[in-house]
């Protein structure tokens, strides 16, 4: 079936979630044609994370599964620019860790993962 | 082969679910899917003199049949081969359970549109779920 490429959206925070939500989306990919986009997004007001090596390391695992993905860095609230990003893309699904690296900011859900499913306008994976 | 389950209950927000499968199986994946009802286990005040224990058990197994119903006809009709766990239980513990069982790659859930209070209580099973699942767990609006 010649249908378009899926396009999945992977949040990349650089926790080990979140490089459970880049291999489901390579399971993904091994079904059906699929484009990959991992995306770091920097908290405003947060002291820099070193993103080239958060964003390398799930980029390295695409490439060693045989996948192919662009990789991109944006500013702000994450949820938000996660949901305004998929939107941009026309992203099929976007796919998120449920821990993320800060337990405080981890309340039940991840706060990131509850405000991201608001603002979503595609069903939202996670993985834990 | 992609193996998903999806919990259904019959209502909108498992149908969202069951549209979202079969829109990519229509995708062009190839996907099997497990429908899982889960019935809350069966309270005294549901059993006595007018609704002995085989009645309260025929109503679960009618309210289980309609929710695969409606689902199995969506499903079907986009070409993805369906099978049915029926249990009872805890819903999240349960739907956990049968997702391993069946060695799932991923649970599907439907999730209602939940205020900031109704998702820090965190009484929804889809908020469950997500939370204890090994299994990858996607949600659908």
């Amino acid at each position: 079936m010649s249908a378009a490429a899926l396009v999945l959206l992977v949040g990349i925070d650089g926790s080990e979630a979140s490089m459970h939500a880049v291999r489901h989306a390579l399971r993904l990919s091994r079904e059906t044609r699929c484009r990959l986009h991992l995306c770091h997004v920097q908290p405003d007001g947060e002291p820099r994370s070193p993103q080239g090596d958060v964003l390398r390391a799930a980029r390295e695992a695409v490439l060693a599964a045989g996948g192919e993905a662009e990789a991109e860095v944006m500013h702000g609230d994450p949820a938000h620019e996660l949901a305004r990003h998929a939107r941009e893309i026309g992203a099929d699904l976007i796919l998120l860790g449920t821990r993320g690296l800060n337990p405080a900011k981890q309340l039940l859900l991840g706060s990131v993962v509850r405000r991201t499913l608001e603002l979503a306008h595609c069903p939202v994976v996670t993985a834990r | 082969m992609l193996k998903v389950l999806i919990a259904t209950d019959g209502s909108d927000n498992a149908m969202r679910a069951v549209r979202h499968v079969a829109a990519l199986a229509s995708r062009g994946i190839a996907i099997e899917a497990v429908l899982c009802n889960v019935q809350p286990p069966v309270m005294s005040g549901e059993v006595g003199v007018v609704a002995p224990i085989e009645v309260a058990e025929r109503r679960r197994t009618l309210a289980a049949a309609a929710a695969f119903m409606s689902a199995c006809a969506v499903l079907e009709a986009a070409g993805v081969a369906v099978h049915r766990h029926e249990a009872t239980g805890d819903a999240a513990e349960e739907i956990i359970a049968a997702a391993l069982e069946h060695r799932c790659d991923s649970i599907v859930m439907g999730r209602r549109g939940l205020g900031a209070i109704a998702s820090l209580v965190g009484g929804s099973v889809s908020s469950q779920v997500m939370r204890r699942s090994p299994l990858p767990v996607t949600l659908v609006k």
